[in-house]
């Protein structure tokens, strides 16, 4: 860590660096550690995480002296009086909480650079990354959870939570050439992780294996009773049958849809792209194109919805209980409001909050919030139509009739997409004078987190010439709502063939 | 999981809370209304019944519609699982999610759903077999996530109805009042005044407790017919045990007010600009307020002005309304579903367990009383029915008198209301341990004439201020106070011999010239002189054997 730590500010809070030295007191880390030492050699662990460093994206709230910032100054002080239902579990099964990783402020941004506590620098950009490859240039570590990624790609913990909305855990993960799993939403409770976007929101892993992201997984996963929109359904939906060894993909068919593979997609994206899809029918896979039309207008619609929520959700953030009360009192209540957010908030979320506001407002709400979630409903159908088994949470969709001029689409058990579409841009071009083209990094991940689905990326190649500087390229899975288990099955198939250069 | 924050309050600096009272174009000296009273006088309404507004005098005529927030009766707010109480120490009742903490998330308290079922299932409402929760911004101190969970899109009932008659309060016929819906929302914490002019303190206490919203249809035409509406909405939800524990001095029931006017004439086309009055915590007010604007927007249209569409305050010591804000500057609530609740889907069963646990209604429990065996006269029903608790109290207590309805309800409506009234800690037969045994003993004593009726009264009153113990009887009691009416005696001989020796003078009157009122004056005196301790009959009867006189 503190190798790293210096170029790479991937935390914004942590424990102290003498508590892994010398620090014996109660709840130190050593302590903990030590103690975790104590049970596994006694044969007695608490389970396969205790002792082991785990660290949480500053949007999850821990009940300790770790402030939760959301990177935003207006929270800077923020000392959260009780632990989200993620980080109690992995806290129960005897993990160490190393400290708190640096991010977008409130989780809105794809590059982590919109944080008050400084840009994340990614760590394969500074020598960090396991094949000793150096970039030539210090490149974004992704967003908003590249505190997370850039953790543990430099090996400063085992594991991270983070948080996906829109991609969040998958664009960074990929980025830092790690693994990074969001499971279906509603999966892993939200109580206690800063909402951003409520209906969005999923708490994610970040790990270096599927392995490991499987080990944090298997702890944090299942509802708790304190939120609502926990899903309770079962373990898995009925694909696990169809996936039973990563080694051995006989029978089971993946999706490639073809609106994941546009003109402007990088060459080497394609070139890994495409040798993992060999390596998977080489496993047995059988490989075939799908479409999913509605995936252009997601993004559009993602950044809609997300804003709008947002807006809803930040608005507690008034000086009033929450926020740095920079300025004195007004005899106009709206304009104190309004000039102590505006002090408070950073450019992007304010922007964020501009356009959900818009949005939401009576003459906007018909042309783009309800027209947004009509398009949400279509990108899920999509995805329905292709999987092989139905959607848990509304059933089977009426099928239409199919004849020889209209076949009916393959049905899949997976879908295999790039992650991002292009490399993590330098760090120096961002953030980039126009928000959208920050926007666009998303827009491989978005389609999934509107639907809900269960989503993985996996480091598959590292790609060589001056666009990508030796940098990672992920390539994601994706299942039907419920099928974590075959959506990691197959990522571990994925991660099996990985580690080539393109 | 219960944070106290009892040590501090949330300090929050201060802004312009109020708009200024201003000038307002109130009453214009034109009288345009009959005073009134309702027939009705409930003890725990504050304020006189309100004046009765007559439109068919003066050619115009009122349109009134009225919303209204009652507190739910749960032991914890809608969401939070906090404890509910009006009368907590300020932040008692304050978990993480009631004070907006960062990433708590609301979780629906089902008790509150069944509640909020059950006053719409008593309001006759179509129920939603599905409904959602919605989030309704704006920026307020007292209001801590910046929104408010409500039911703006598709809320848990529409289409329902209360009708009013005579029985409450109505003299000319009847009027239907439409509730156009009932919707779950949370209620605000409270803002208190600070140390300084500019301090504003905030109490969330009452932050995330349940509300139910009933929304009428435009539908009441003067504020006599309004008050009723708001009268008989209070004893019903308070009678289906759906509003929260106190009145409107706790808040449980608040109510805003919209109301235009127009010509007379004009009846049937299209209604005038509307103006809303916010915030109004009693009765009284509302009746006042209603009157108010009624004057002043009629005030406004004979000047040859218009009637701004806007939002208004009521200030109860000049009891005039003051504009709050208007239409320019009215707020953008900015609606979106709730991210965080999944829709409600009501089960038939369910619906039909909530159905099934509404007591016998209002109205129903009238009509049932003024026929037999009962027959009461409707009068008496009525204020056996308005009376919270009483009902029940009457209906065991006839039994106990073997069908005596007549007297088993003079006796509540009479001793026991009065006792109700005198005590200013009750507030209803119901809070009330009532010895519904203990008054059947009281009446019984009265009615086998062993003690008068006046003593039952008494004793009556001495039981309630202070309870029977265990080894008591309410015979002992009466005998301790000396109210039994003793049937022989020496006593009564010697005071008769003592009477007639210094009274022959209205002996003589009494034998020989047969004025037999006279013999009044012996049993007076006697009773007066005896503490009324014995039966008057008895005395009566004696006098006479004494004087040879029938």
């Amino acid at each position: 860590m503190s190798r790293f730590e210096p170029t790479v500010n991937s935390f914004i809070s942590k424990r102290k660096e003498s508590d892994c030295v010398a620090d014996v007191s109660p709840g130190g880390t050593k302590a903990v550690g030590d103690s975790a030492q104590e049970r596994w050699e006694a044969g007695t662990p608490k389970s396969l995480l205790d002792g082991v460093p785990i660290a949480l994206k500053d949007n999850i709230c821990l009940h300790s002296d770790l402030p939760t910032t959301c990177a935003s100054s207006h929270l800077r002080r923020h000392v959260s009086p009780y632990s989200a239902t993620c980080a109690s579990r992995v806290v129960s099964a005897g993990a160490v909480i190393v400290g708190k990783t640096n991010m977008d402020e409130f989780a809105m941004g794809s590059a982590s650079v919109h944080g008050a506590f400084g840009k994340v620098v990614n760590p394969c950009g500074v020598g960090a990354d396991r094949d000793g490859i150096v970039g030539e240039e210090q490149r974004v570590a992704g967003g908003s959870s590249g505190g997370s990624a850039a953790a543990v790609a430099a090996g400063m913990c085992y594991a991270a939570l983070g948080s996906d909305t829109g991609g969040s855990v998958r664009l960074p993960a990929s980025y830092c050439g790690i693994v990074g799993f969001k499971p279906s939403y509603g999966r892993i409770p939200r109580w206690g992780l800063v909402a951003y976007a409520s209906s969005l929101d999923t708490v994610g892993i970040l790990a270096r294996t599927v392995g490991c992201a499987e080990v944090v997984y298997d702890v944090v996963k299942g509802p708790d009773g304190k939120d609502m929109s926990a899903w309770a359904g079962g373990e898995t939906n009925g694909g696990r049958a169809d996936v039973r060894d990563p080694g051995d993909l006989r029978g089971v068919v993946v999706g490639v849809p073809e609106e994941y593979l546009p003109a402007e997609l990088s060459p080497a994206t394609i070139a890994t792209l495409s040798s993992c899809l060999t390596h998977l029918s080489r496993l047995g896979a059988t490989i075939v194109p799908v479409s999913l039309p509605h995936t252009r207008q997601a993004l559009s619609a993602y950044y809609v919805i997300a804003p709008a929520e947002a807006s809803s959700n930040l608005a507690r953030y008034d000086g009033v209980r929450y926020g740095e009360r920079t300025v004195e009192r007004d005899e106009d209540a709206n304009g104190w409001y309004a000039a102590t957010r505006t002090q408070g908030l950073g450019e992007e979320v304010k922007r964020r909050i501009m356009v959900g506001t818009y949005v939401m407002t009576e003459s906007a709400y018909h042309s783009y919030f309800l027209h947004s979630q009509r398009y949400r409903r279509l990108v899920q159908f999509d995805f329905d139509r292709v999987f092989r088994h139905p959607n848990p949470l509304h059933g089977p969709l009426p099928q239409p009739s199919s004849s020889p001029s209209n076949p009916a689409p393959a049905k899949v058990n997976v879908l295999l997409t790039p992650t991002s579409l292009s490399p993590p841009p330098p760090l120096s071009s961002y953030p980039p004078s126009d928000p959208v083209l920050e926007y666009v990094n998303d827009v491989a991940t978005i389609p999934a987190s509107l639907a809900g689905l269960p989503a993985c990326t996996v480091p598959f190649a590292r790609a060589r010439g001056a666009e990508w500087g030796g940098m990672p390229v992920g390539v994601q899975v994706i299942g039907q709502f419920g099928d974590e288990e075959v959506v990691l099955r197959v990522a571990r198939a994925v991660e099996m063939g990985g580690g080539m250069d393109v | 999981m219960l944070y106290r924050f009892k040590e501090r309050l949330l300090h929050i600096q201060s802004f312009a809370l109020c708009a200024a009272p201003s000038a307002v174009n109130g009453a214009s000296g034109r009288h345009y209304y009959v005073t009134e009273r309702s027939p009705l006088k409930v003890s725990f309404f504050d304020g006189e019944p309100a004046n009765h507004w007559n439109g068919m005098e003066t050619g115009w005529r009122a349109t009134i519609g009225l919303e209204l927030h009652c507190q739910i009766r749960s032991g914890q707010k809608l969401f939070s699982g906090a404890p509910f109480s009006a009368h907590a120490e300020v932040n008692e009742n304050v978990t993480p999610f009631d004070a907006a903490f960062p990433g708590t998330l609301p979780r629906l308290n089902p008790h509150c759903l069944a509640q909020a079922l059950r006053a719409s299932l008593a309001l006759g409402c179509a129920i939603s077999a599905k409904s959602a929760f919605d989030r309704k911004h704006y920026f307020y101190n007292d209001l801590p996530q910046g929104y408010q969970i409500t039911q703006h899109f598709a809320p848990l009932a529409v289409n329902g109805k209360l009708i009013l008659g005579d029985a409450d309060g109505l003299k000319d016929g009847s009027r239907t009042v439409s509730i156009q819906q009932v919707q779950i929302e949370q209620d605000t914490g409270k803002s208190l005044e600070g140390d300084t002019e500019n301090d504003v303190l905030v109490d969330l206490n009452r932050a995330g407790a349940g509300l139910i919203e009933i929304v009428t249809g435009p539908d009441m035409r003067s504020s006599t017919e309004a008050t009723s509406f708001v009268r008989k909405m209070f004893l019903l939800l308070d009678h289906i045990g759906v509003l929260a524990e106190g009145g409107f001095e706790d808040g449980s029931l608040r109510c805003d007010v919209n109301v235009s006017v127009g010509r007379a004439e004009e009846e049937g086309s299209t209604l005038g600009t509307r103006c809303e009055v916010k915030n109004l915590n009693s009765i009284k007010s509302v009746g006042k307020a209603i009157e108010h604007e009624i004057s002043r927007q009629i005030s406004e249209i004979e000047r040859g002005g218009s009637i701004v569409p806007e939002t208004r305050g009521f200030d109860p010591f000049t009891e005039t309304t003051v504009p709050q804000r208007n239409k320019e500057s009215a707020r953008e609530y900015r609606y979106i579903p709730d991210p965080d609740l999944p829709p409600v889907l009501l089960s038939e069963h369910f619906i039909a367990r909530c159905r099934a646990s509404l007591p016998e209604l209002p109205d129903d429990l009238r009509l049932r009383l003024t026929q037999p065996p009962y027959s009461l006269s409707p009068y008496i029903a009525s204020l056996l029915v308005n009376e919270p608790g009483s009902t029940d109290v009457f209906e065991r207590l006839t039994k106990m008198l073997s069908g005596d309805a007549e007297t088993s309800a003079n006796w509540i409506v009479g001793p026991v209301f009065s006792h109700l009234r005198s005590d200013p800690t009750t507030k209803s037969l119901r809070e009330k341990s009532f010895g519904v045994d203990m008054l059947a003993e009281v009446i019984k004593l009265v009615k086998d004439e062993s003690i008068s009726n006046l003593s039952g009264k008494y004793l009556l009153q001495r039981l309630l201020d202070k309870p029977l113990s265990n080894s008591q009887s309410v015979q002992d009691v009466a005998r301790e106070l000396a109210l039994m009416q003793e049937s022989t005696g020496d006593e009564l001989d010697l005071l008769c011999d003592e009477l007639f020796r210094s009274n022959q003078d209205k002996i003589d009157l009494i034998v020989n010239k047969q004025r037999h009122s006279l013999i009044g004056f012996f049993v007076g005196t006697i009773q007066q002189r005896t503490n009324r301790k014995y039966n008057p009959k008895v005395v009566d009867a004696l006098v006479r054997k004494r004087l040879g006189v029938e």
